[in-house]
């Protein structure tokens, strides 16, 4: 499995069986890579801002604990997200169903001039409303796709479905959110 | 250049991974309906942007239960399930053959012995038999139970007693 952060740095196999054989700052690098995209993605598919380090630190946990589970077809990034995703599935039964509003301060990916960038984060704060109204699957895969750039076969070992399923969740998801588009 | 494969790269353009060639910025420009998905990609990739958490923290909590927490070996749901399904399973079929067997229809059939060398006896012949069984029974000591008139008055005294108490 081919680094996140370049070529000198060792990859998430690497770094895996390095904490396996009891390197402590293995697990910490895995940590730094990946908690604050994995907290991206959980806030963005409705974690509460009380919870979502929480639920970040239970992701690294189990995956920590579980590592003998991670079948290395799959990159350890799926992997902690699928994790991530069963815990926010969890924790969305347990609110009986309410997905969290996080309306935060955005940095614009894209350079715009202060008009567009006004109507951009208009249209950011509807699709962030917007989401909570889509089913589970299609809001998930939106995120992995569109805001974690994961393509469809990752997107489809970190949620349990296919690649066929994955695409046409994205496509429904994208043709709802089009309709709150101004 | 079809509005699929712009669909495809929008993603990657959005998060600046790539740029549009001129041929797709063509396209997106002239395509009311790409622009749109265009607007949500974009939208969508600045979700929850503003969602952090401290790295090195939650690495310090996780190495810490690791190794505190003890590793908790737990009865694997499934199989828990699959079991309790199969005895559930079990006492059905069981529950069902047992009331579903058919019963014996009509009178039982009369029970009839053979007892070789008896059979061939006439009727003199088996009385001689049962006759020659006769003294086994008669033979046989029995509890000779005494009358109250074969009591002496002191013994009488003790049966009432005995009675009585």
């Amino acid at each position: 499995m081919p680094s996140l952060t370049g070529l000198d740095e060792p990859s998430d196999a690497a770094l895996a069986a390095a904490w396996r054989a009891g390197s402590e700052q293995a697990a910490t690098d895995l940590v730094r890579r990946h908690a604050s995209r994995l907290a991206r993605f959980l806030s963005g598919a409705g974690a509460g801002p009380s919870e979502v380090e929480d639920l970040v630190q239970e992701a690294f946990f189990k995956a920590f604990r579980g590592l003998d589970g991670w079948r290395q077809d799959s990159s350890f990034r799926s992997w902690i997200f699928s994790i991530g995703s069963n815990l926010l599935k969890d924790a969305y039964r347990r609110r009986k169903g309410r997905v969290v509003l996080s309306i935060e301060d955005h940095d614009m990916p894209v350079h715009r001039d202060p008009g567009d960038e006004m109507v951009a984060e208009e249209t950011a704060e509807r699709i962030t409303v917007g989401l909570t109204d889509l089913p589970r699957l299609q809001r998930e895969v939106f995120l992995l796709r569109v805001q974690q750039g994961l393509d469809y076969a990752e997107i489809a070992a970190s949620l349990g479905t296919t690649v066929g399923a994955a695409r046409v969740h994205y496509h429904h998801a994208v043709k709802r959110l089009k309709e709150l588009v101004p | 250049m079809s509005c699929q494969e712009l669909s495809d790269k929008m993603p990657g353009v959005a998060r600046g991974k790539v740029s549009w060639t001129q041929e797709e910025a063509r396209h997106l420009a002239s395509c009311a309906d790409c622009r749109a998905e265009w607007e949500v990609v974009t939208a969508g990739a600045m979700v929850a942007d503003g969602a952090k958490v401290d790295a090195d923290a939650v690495a310090e909590r996780v190495l810490l239960r690791l190794r505190t927490e003890p590793v908790v070996k737990r009865f694997p749901a499934r199989r828990l399930f699959v079991g309790l399904v199969a005895a559930a399973a079990t006492v059905l079929v069981v529950s069902r053959v047992v009331t579903t067997a058919p019963l014996p229809r009509g009178p039982a059939a009369p029970l009839s012995v053979d007892v070789p060398g008896l059979t061939t006896l006439g009727e003199d012949g088996l009385a001689e038999v049962l006759e020659s069984m006769a003294p086994q029974w008669t033979d046989t000591p029995t509890i000779d139970t005494p009358s109250l008139d074969d009591l002496d008055p002191r013994e009488l005294e003790q049966v009432q007693h005995l009675w009585e108490s």
